[in-house]
C-alpha cells in the first residue's frame, strides 16, 4: 500500500514537471513571448529594464531552471502586474475556490445521486426520460447565462440574493451571510456537474440493479429503500467515485467563469484578471496549483476505492 | 502482379463502407436519425443558413450606434429592441452569431486533423512515436481544458485566429485518444497485411484504408465537439478573453449585457438563447448519429 | 398425509417480449405440506427457476409478470399482496437460497450485517440481540468460527461457507417454507452433501418445509418426498418420491431417469433424450414433449393431454398412460 502510494506520488510529480514544461515553453516561445506583455506605450529604454529585470535576455531553458529551482523551495515568482509573489497571491485566493468548489460538490452528489438512482430503478419510464433529457439540457446551457439569468431573477425582479462577492463589505464574517453569498455561484456551477453524476449514476445502477445480490437483498423483503439504496447504491458507489475524480477538473475549470460571473474573490478571478494583462507568472502558477490538485484527486480516488470496495487493494 | 488483378482484388477487401456511393451512404446516415437527432439537424441547418443570409436582408446594420436610441424594446422598426449603444441587437445576433458559429467549426475543423492526424499515426505506427504522442496527450488531458485555454490566450493574446487555434488545440487530444484507439484495433488487421502484400506503402494504407474505418467515431465525437466549442468561446469572450469588442460574438454580447441587466434585462436573454439552442442541438445531433453509427454504444 | 403449507394452482408466468409472448410457467399446480421437501426437476427452459421467482414475486423488471393463478401460503395468495405485504413474507415466512453463492451476496458488505438485516427487518430486536443471533444460526449450519466470520467480506470465504451463510440468511427468521434454487449446482461433490445434510437438518429440527429445485436426479433421490417434473413450462409428473424411481410413467421422466448413470448397471451407452426444448415463444398444438418421444402416436401432437391422476396421488400429463398407470 505504502509502495503504491510512492509510486502514484512520485508518477504525480513527474506529470507536473511535464506539465511545468509544456506552460513555460508554451509562453516563452510564443510569437512575442513574453516581452508582448511589455507595454507599447513604454519607451525603448524601458522595455530594455523591464527584459533585464525579468531575465528575458537569458536563454529560455535557463530561465526555465531558474524558475523551476524557485518552485521547488515554493517561490513561484511575482506577478507582473501587482509585483507581489504568487504564492502568497495563490495563498489568498484558493480557499475561497476552495469553499465555492467544496459547496458545489456536496450539493451535487445530495441531488445527483438520487436522481441518477431514481432514473435507473425507473429505467424506461417518463421519469427516467425527463432525468436524461434534462441532464442534455443542462450539460448545453452556458454557465455564465445561466449566472446572468439566476441574477435578474433574485436581485433584479426578486431582490432577495446578493449577487456578488463573497460577503456583504463593511460587515463581520458570518455563516449566514456567507451562505447567501453561496447559493447562487453554488447553483450555477453545479448545473454544470450535475448532468455528469446524474447520468454516470444511472449507468452504475443500472449495471448494479441486475446482479444477483440485489435480488438476494429483495428477497430478504428488505423493501425499496433499503435495496437500492443501501444494497444497489453502495456497490455502485465504486464507479461514481471514479466519476468524481473525473468531475474535479471540470468543476475547476467551470469555477473560473462562475467566480467571475459572480464576482467570487476565489482563483479562477485571479487566472482570468492575469490572462487579461498577460501576467504569465500568475497563470503559470495556477496552472501548476490546478494540476496538482488534479493529480492529488486521482490519487485521493483511488484510496477511496479500497474504503468503498473491501475486494481492492493495492500492493 | 497485372494491374486489373490488383484493383479488383482490392475491391474485394475493402470494407462495405466504401462499396456503395458517398452519397448514398450520408443519405442513410441522415434518413436513420432519430426524431430528435433530425429536428436537431434542421434546426443546425437553419441558423447558420440565418447567419448567413440575414444581413443581405436586415435593415441595420450591427455597428451603427445610436445614442438616442439605445436599450429600446422589440418593435417593428427594431425586432429585437436596440443595445445599450443603440445598435439593432437582431443585427447583432446575426454578426455575433456569424462568428461564433464559425469560430466554433474552425476550432473543431482545427482538433480533427491535428488530432485525426496524430492519433492516427500514433495508432498505426506504434512504437516510440506512439510513447511520445500518447505522453502528450496524457499531459495535456491532465490540465482541465479552460486552464490550458488561458495559457495559451496568455502566450498569444485574444485574436479571433487565436481563439479558434486555443480551442481547436484543447480539443485535439480527445480526439487524439479516440482515434489512436480506433486505429490500433485496425493495425494488425487482415486488411492491413493484404494491402501490404498488394505493395502499397503504409502511408497510403493509414489514410486510403484505415484512417476511413475512423470516420464514425470522428464525426461524432467531432459533432459533440462543436457544441463544446461555441461553449468555450463563448465563455471566454463573455470572459473577455476571446472575441474583442466592437466585434460581436454571443459571448461578449452576454458580458456588455450584464451590466445592464437593471435598465435592460431582456438583451441577456437572446445571446444566451441561441447559445444554448445551438449547443444542445449538437449534443443531441451527435447522440443521434452516435446511435446511428454505431449502435453498439447505446446505452 | 400432512397440512398444507402452500397450494399453487393453475400459475401462469408470461414475459412480454417485443416479439414474443414467452410462456415461461404455464399452468402448474404445486402443493408443499408441512416440513415435506418437494423436488422440482427439469432440464433449463423448463421453468422451474421461474416457478420460484414467481412465488417470490421477484421476477425481473416489467417483462415478466404472473398472468393468472393463486399461490395460496398460510391462507393469503401472494400473487394478489401488494409489494409491502410480500416484504413482509419474504425472508421472515418464506425465504430464498440462489445457486450461485458468489455472486448472490453483497461482496461489499460484512457477512454478518448481512444476517443481521433480514432479523431487524422482521423481528423486534436490538442490533446487539441480531448479531448474537446470527452467529448462533453460523454455529447451526456449522461455520466454524462464527463469531470471527461476521466480521469478514464474501470475498474472504470460500464457494461452501458462502452457501452455508446463504443458507444461515434465509433461515434465521426460522421461515416456514424454504425455496433453494439449485443451491448446490455450483458447490463441489463432498461440499454439496454437506449443504443437502444441512437442508435436511433444518427440515427435521425446524420443521421448514422445502422446494428444492435441481437438475439432479441425485439430490432428488437423496432428498426429495415428493417430486414433480416440470416440462416447457408445465407439470408432466407429480408424485411421491419413491414412485419417480419405481413407476415413473410419463415417458420424459423415464427418459430423464434412464439417462443417470447407475453403478448397478454397467450399461455401455448413457441414454440421452433426442432434440431440444421447444421454445417457450413458440409451443406446438399438442403435447409439448411428442417430437422427443419415442412412444408418441400421430394423435399426440394434435391435443394437448391433462394432468390426470392416474393412481392415488400420482399425476401424470400423458395421453398414453390409461387410469390405472400399466403403461
Amino acid at each position: 500500500m505504502s509502495r503504491y502510494l510512492v509510486v502514484r506520488v512520485s508518477q504525480g510529480l513527474l506529470t507536473l514537471l511535464l506539465v511545468s514544461i509544456l506552460t513555460f515553453f508554451l509562453i516563452n516561445l510564443a510569437p512575442g513571448g513574453p516581452s508582448a506583455i511589455m507595454n507599447f506605450q513604454s519607451t525603448a529604454e524601458q522595455r530594455e529594464a523591464l527584459t533585464k529585470q525579468l531575465g528575458l535576455d537569458k536563454p529560455v531553458v535557463q530561465r526555465y531552471a531558474e524558475w523551476l529551482g524557485g518552485a521547488v523551495q515554493g517561490d513561484l515568482g511575482n506577478s507582473l502586474d501587482s509585483k507581489q509573489p504568487v504564492g502568497e497571491l495563490l495563498a489568498e485566493r484558493f480557499p475561497n475556490t476552495v469553499i465555492l468548489s467544496a459547496a458545489t460538490l456536496i450539493f451535487t452528489l445530495m441531488i445527483g445521486i438520487p436522481l441518477g438512482v431514481l432514473a435507473a430503478v425507473k429505467r424506461g419510464s417518463w421519469i427516467d426520460r425527463l432525468i436524461t433529457f434534462m441532464s442534455t439540457f443542462g450539460m448545453a446551457i452556458p454557465e455564465f447565462w445561466l449566472g446572468i439569468l439566476l441574477i435578474i431573477f433574485f436581485a433584479v425582479i426578486h431582490p432577495i440574493l446578493p449577487i456578488s462577492g463573497m460577503m456583504t463589505a463593511g460587515s463581520d464574517f458570518s455563516l449566514v451571510d456567507l451562505i447567501k453569498h453561496l447559493a447562487l455561484p453554488m447553483f450555477t456551477l453545479s448545473i454544470l456537474m450535475l448532468p455528469n453524476i446524474v447520468r454516470f449514476t444511472r449507468s452504475a445502477m443500472v449495471d448494479v440493479i441486475s446482479l444477483d445480490y440485489v435480488r438476494t437483498a429483495k428477497a430478504k423483503g428488505l423493501g425499496a429503500y433499503r435495496v437500492f439504496f443501501q444494497h444497489a447504491l453502495r456497490n455502485a458507489l465504486v464507479p461514481i467515485a471514479a466519476i468524481v475524480g473525473l468531475i474535479v477538473p471540470i468543476l475547476l475549470g467551470g469555477s473560473v467563469v462562475v467566480e467571475n460571473v459572480f464576482g467570487w474573490p476565489g482563483m479562477g478571478r485571479l487566472a482570468v484578471q492575469a490572462a487579461t494583462n498577460r501576467d504569465y507568472t500568475v497563470v503559470m502558477g495556477v496552472t501548476i496549483l490546478v494540476g496538482a490538485i488534479v493529480i492529488v484527486t486521482n490519487i485521493l480516488t483511488d484510496l477511496i476505492y479500497t474504503v468503498l470496495d473491501p475486494r481492492i487493494r493495492y500492493e | 502482379m497485372s494491374n486489373t488483378a490488383s484493383i479488383t482484388e482490392r475491391e474485394r477487401i475493402s470494407p462495405p463502407s466504401v462499396a456503395p456511393g458517398k452519397g448514398r451512404i450520408i443519405l442513410n446516415v441522415l434518413g436513420g436519425l432519430s426524431v430528435v437527432g433530425k429536428a436537431s439537424l434542421s434546426y443546425l441547418v437553419l441558423i447558420y443558413l440565418f447567419v448567413l443570409v440575414a444581413p443581405l436582408f436586415l435593415a441595420h446594420s450591427p455597428t451603427d450606434t445610436d445614442p438616442l436610441s439605445v436599450t429600446l424594446p422589440a418593435s417593428g422598426q427594431h425586432w429585437l429592441g436596440t443595445d445599450e449603444l443603440g445598435r439593432d441587437e437582431l443585427a447583432r445576433i446575426v454578426s455575433g452569431g456569424r462568428i461564433t458559429l464559425m469560430v466554433g467549426l474552425a476550432a473543431m475543423a482545427l482538433a480533427v486533423v491535428l488530432g485525426g492526424l496524430l492519433g492516427s499515426i500514433a495508432g498505426f505506427f506504434g512504437g516510440k512515436t506512439e510513447y511520445v504522442i500518447m505522453r502528450l496527450v496524457d499531459m495535456m488531458l491532465s490540465i482541465p481544458s479552460f486552464f490550458l485555454i488561458l495559457i495559451e490566450i496568455t502566450s498569444f493574446g485574444n485574436s479571433p485566429p487565436v481563439v479558434i487555434v486555443a480551442v481547436g488545440f484543447t480539443y485535439w487530444p480527445q480526439m487524439a485518444r479516440i482515434v489512436h484507439a480506433e486505429v490500433m484495433k485496425w493495425r494488425d488487421s487482415s486488411l492491413v497485411e493484404a494491402e501490404t502484400t498488394l505493395g502499397a506503402g503504409p502511408w497510403r494504407i493509414l489514410f486510403r484504408h484505415v484512417v476511413p474505418q475512423t470516420y464514425s467515431s470522428i464525426i461524432v465525437l467531432a459533432t459533440l465537439g462543436i457544441g463544446w466549442a461555441i461553449l468555450a468561446e463563448s465563455g471566454l469572450s463573455y470572459l473577455g478573453l476571446g472575441i474583442q469588442p466592437p466585434l460581436a460574438s454571443w459571448g461578449n454580447m452576454l458580458q456588455q449585457s450584464q451590466n445592464y441587466i437593471w435598465t435592460a434585462p431582456v438583451l441577456a436573454v437572446y445571446p444566451g438563447v441561441f447559445i444554448l439552442l445551438t449547443v444542445l442541438s449538437y449534443s443531441l445531433l451527435g447522440e443521434a448519429l452516435r446511435d446511428v453509427l454505431d449502435p453498439k454504444l447505446k446505452r | 398425509m400432512g397440512k398444507k403449507l402452500m397450494e399453487i394452482r393453475d400459475l401462469k408466468t408470461y414475459f412480454q417480449t417485443k416479439n414474443a409472448l414467452i410462456r415461461a410457467v404455464d399452468g402448474i399446480d404445486l402443493d408443499v405440506e408441512e416440513g415435506q421437501i418437494v423436488c422440482i426437476v427439469g432440464e433449463s427452459g423448463s421453468g422451474k427457476s421461474v416457478t420460484s421467482l414467481s412465488i417470490m414475486r421477484l421476477l425481473p423488471g416489467p417483462k415478466g409478470r404472473i398472468t393468472s393463478g393463486e399461490v395460496r401460503f398460510e391462507g393469503k395468495d401472494l400473487s394478489k399482496l401488494s409489494e409491502k405485504e410480500m416484504d413482509a413474507v419474504r425472508g421472515d415466512r418464506i425465504s430464498m437460497i440462489f445457486q450461485e453463492p458468489m455472486t448472490a451476496l453483497n461482496p461489499v458488505m460484512k457477512v454478518g450485517k448481512q444476517i443481521e438485516e433480514v432479523l431487524l427487518r422482521h423481528r423486534k430486536v436490538t442490533k446487539s440481540e441480531a448479531k448474537s443471533k446470527a452467529i448462533e444460526t453460523l454455529r447451526f449450519v456449522g461455520v466454524p468460527r462464527a463469531e470471527h466470520i461476521v466480521n469478514e467480506y464474501p470475498h474472504q470465504l470460500s464457494g461452501g461457507m458462502r452457501q452455508r451463510v446463504m443458507i444461515a440468511m434465509a433461515m434465521v427468521c426460522e421461515p416456514r417454507l424454504l425455496i433453494a434454487d439449485e443451491p448446490t449446482t455450483a458447490l463441489d461433490v463432498t461440499i454439496q452433501i454437506q449443504v443437502l445434510e444441512l437442508m435436511k437438518k433444518m427440515r427435521d429440527e425446524r420443521k421448514t418445509s422445502i422446494i428444492l429445485i435441481t437438475h439432479d436426479l441425485g439430490v432428488v433421490a437423496e432428498m426429495a418426498d415428493h417430486v414433480v417434473v416440470m416440462y416447457a413450462g408445465q407439470v408432466v409428473e407429480s408424485t411421491g418420491a419413491d414412485a419417480i424411481f419405481e413407476k415413473p410413467m410419463h415417458p420424459y421422466t423415464q427418459a430423464l431417469l434412464a439417462s443417470i448413470p447407475s453403478l448397478e448397471e454397467d450399461k455401455e451407452v448413457l441414454y440421452s433424450i433426442p432434440g431440444t426444448v421447444p421454445s417457450a415463444g413458440a409451443f406446438p398444438k399438442g403435447c409439448r414433449f411428442a417430437d422427443r418421444c419415442s412412444s408418441a402416436q400421430p394423435s399426440c401432437t394434435e391435443e394437448m393431454p391433462e394432468l390426470r391422476e392416474v393412481l392415488p396421488e400420482h399425476f401424470v400429463r400423458c395421453a398414453l398412460v390409461p387410469n390405472g398407470g400399466a403403461a
